[in-house]
């Protein structure tokens, strides 16, 4: 299925990719949701007419029992300019029945020479979505999910994945010089790549501090046990600070892991920031 | 649990639409005075609703509707096929191209060698006509759809349709509450209006405050889902969702309301229900098919009733009307616990009820069309 994905990018091989997919596949990427081959085929052809046809760079794959994923990264042999994507999928190794598919665009609309106003416009319009207002506190007795909720962990990383969701979560922020190795490499969609945690806390700091009463819950996670790589879908909730209005915003994120001794050694975040300003008519920086 | 539960019969999940046209398998149910074509009720439900749908063939309407078909909607009764044949013609004509994504068909044979038919539909369809919710806005769009259907002899004798038009028309860049003042504007016959009172009637005599207990020693769907019904609609209970949710369960609500776990369901219940704090809930139908081996599915069809208590100024002349709906839910249930749910209601003829109801004239936000 990785191949197929990567063939689809890398050689326009819509064809192989289509025996993939069912009447009721959806394929979500920005935000948007495409139902069934002809919907899928299309958003497969403005990708392409996008990026043209890239040389893969990178990769790194979790592949799971239920769930799968990916992280790629195409690049242009010319410029040396490149996009990434991340797709995190539901298969049954012959079929597709759902992907979610994030891009970063904020590469992406550099690959095009594009500002992020101009490529937000292009964007297509993203999903509706009613957010409603709920609590978001951790109060001592309600439950939140935590990833041994989601899967079952192996021993060998199950305390590190427990603590890096607890940065996300309850904004454990002394955990991160626990879990990530010195040289971890870190990779932040629309902001770029670095060499340990501090850019990634960093982060995480202007992101929560972006909004008041945000809030992270775990959506799916799959784990390969062989390549010590876990991927994690998952969002962050809030009420984003627009002068003295607010907006209540979700932000989808996919997080791909790779662990060794225990520490993680790289980190891919992906998150499609130009749709999430299209979905919420947000101003691009976000942070 | 009830992990062996119909296994036999056609599961549309991994289907390819091509292995769902032509089954290849043995007759699987008896499906008595049934085309010997179909070898099971799935397999009738996915093929009909295709040749119909997707064929365009309405006149097939005459062969897999009976004469007499009571079809409730919230906006709508239609008693005979000729009307269903209509208004099917209609849709398709407002959206040319639309297509009917089967998602799920859960089933139950019924005492009455009826089979009851609860179909969950994704369609993907682009306004290029006129319709009901006004001109033609050339956009296309997604809905999810349940035809709750009781079939017997080929013929469906039956229906309950639920469609998520609030999500449609967002995607069509209508307003809701435009939509439901024009919906308003068309009168329901004599025979809507009778079962929308008794609807409403019957539900606010629902005893809300009994209690149920729900533990896995006594767990069954039917406790479950009663339980369900009691402790968080008619009791609001929400510290409760823990018994019937998976802390990282999937929520679809209409109009666009997504939700994850917990903390955002009980934020969707609860906004909801605000705008009817009286609200009283039945469940009028369950079925239930397995899934996997740790898997069951739950088809529900569900009533409630109470007093409208508006959020949205623009509706404040609408307070204290009567508040009803008619939905289906799709749940699919893990060790006990809800892990994906798929409500369907129509949002907009739930306004449009209440605005014709209170006899009142809202203003529109956009300029009404003269000729639709």
């Amino acid at each position: 299925m990785f191949n197929k994905l990567i063939e689809l990018y890398t050689q326009g091989d819509v064809a192989q990719l289509s025996s993939s997919i069912l009447h009721s596949t959806s394929w979500r990427q920005h935000d948007f949701t495409a139902y069934g081959n002809m919907q899928i085929e299309k958003l497969w052809l403005k990708s392409l007419e996008q990026f043209g046809f890239l040389t893969l760079t990178k990769k790194l794959t979790v592949n799971g029992s239920e769930f799968s994923a990916i992280y790629f990264e195409l690049s242009n042999d010319d410029t040396q300019q490149n996009v990434s994507l991340t797709f995190f999928l539901e298969h049954n190794n012959t079929h597709i029945k759902r992907l979610h598919c994030i891009v970063d665009t904020v590469r992406l609309a550099q690959l095009l020479n594009l500002t992020p106003e101009q490529f937000v416009d292009e964007l297509i319009s993203p999903d509706p979505l009613f957010l409603s207002q709920f609590d978001h506190q951790m109060h001592p007795q309600s439950y939140h999910a935590v990833p041994s909720d989601i899967c079952t962990l192996p021993d060998n990383i199950a305390p590190t994945i427990t603590q890096w969701w607890n940065i996300w979560q309850e904004k454990h922020l002394a955990s991160f010089e626990h879990i990530y190795h010195d040289d971890a490499v870190v990779n932040i969609a629309g902001i770029g790549s670095s060499t340990g945690y501090v850019a990634l806390r960093h982060f995480q700091l202007k992101l929560h501090n972006r909004m008041n009463r945000s809030y992270c819950q775990l959506e799916h996670m799959c784990i390969d046990e062989k390549q010590n790589t876990v991927a994690i879908q998952w969002h962050v909730d809030g009420d984003y600070l627009d002068g003295n209005n607010i907006k209540r915003i979700r932000i989808p994120v996919t997080s791909i892991l790779h662990f060794e001794n225990q520490k993680i050694i790289e980190e891919q975040l992906q998150i499609d920031w130009l749709a999430i300003c299209k979905s919420f008519s947000l101003p691009y920086p976000f942070v | 649990m009830t992990s062996k539960l119909n296994n036999e019969i056609t599961q549309v999940h991994w289907q390819p639409l091509t292995k769902l046209l032509e089954p290849a398998g043995e007759k699987k149910q008896t499906l008595s005075g049934f085309d010997e074509e179909f070898i099971d009720i799935v397999d009738y439900i996915i093929r009909i609703t295709h040749r119909i749908w997707e064929q365009k063939n309405v006149g097939l309407c005459y062969q897999y509707y009976s004469d007499i078909c009571p079809v409730f909607t919230l906006g709508a009764y239609s008693e005979c096929v000729e009307q269903v044949v209509q208004n099917t013609l209609k849709t398709i004509a407002a959206f040319p191209d639309r297509s009917l994504i089967g998602e799920n068909v859960i089933w139950k044979e019924e005492p009455d060698n009826t089979y009851y038919s609860s179909h969950l539909i994704t369609s993907i369809m682009t306004n290029t006509g006129n319709s009901d919710f006004g001109r033609a806005t050339n956009k296309t769009g997604r809905v999810t759809t349940i035809a709750d259907c009781v079939c017997f002899e080929n013929k469906i004798i039956k229906e309950w349709l639920v469609r998520d038009n609030s999500f449609l028309i967002a995607q069509l860049g209508i307003d809701l509450i435009d939509a439901a003042i024009h919906f308003s504007r068309l009168t329901p016959n004599e025979t809507f209006n009778n079962w929308y009172n008794s609807e409403y009637e019957r539900v606010g005599k629902t005893e809300h405050r009994a209690l149920r207990t729900l533990t896995a020693k006594n767990w069954t769907v039917e406790n479950f889902v009663q339980s369900w019904v009691q402790t968080l609609f008619n009791q609001k209970q929400f510290s409760t969702l823990t018994d019937f949710y998976h802390v990282a369960a999937a929520h679809q609500w209409p109009g666009g309301r997504r939700s994850t776990g917990l903390a955002q369901i009980s934020g969707t219940l609860i906004q909801w229900l605000s705008q009817c704090p009286d609200a009283k809930m039945t469940i009028d139908h369950i079925a239930v098919v397995g899934f996997d081996e740790e898997t069951i599915d739950i088809a529900l069809r569900w009533s409630v009733a109470g007093t409208y208590t508006p959020h949205d100024e623009r509706l404040e002349p609408l307070k204290g009307q009567r508040f009803f709906v008619l939905g289906c839910t799709h749940m699919r249930v893990r060790n006990q616990k809800i892990i994906k749910e798929v409500t369907v209601f129509d949002e907009i003829s739930l306004y449009a009820n209440l605005i014709r109801e209170a006899g009142v004239t809202l203003p529109t936000l956009a300029q009404e069309p003269k000729h639709v």
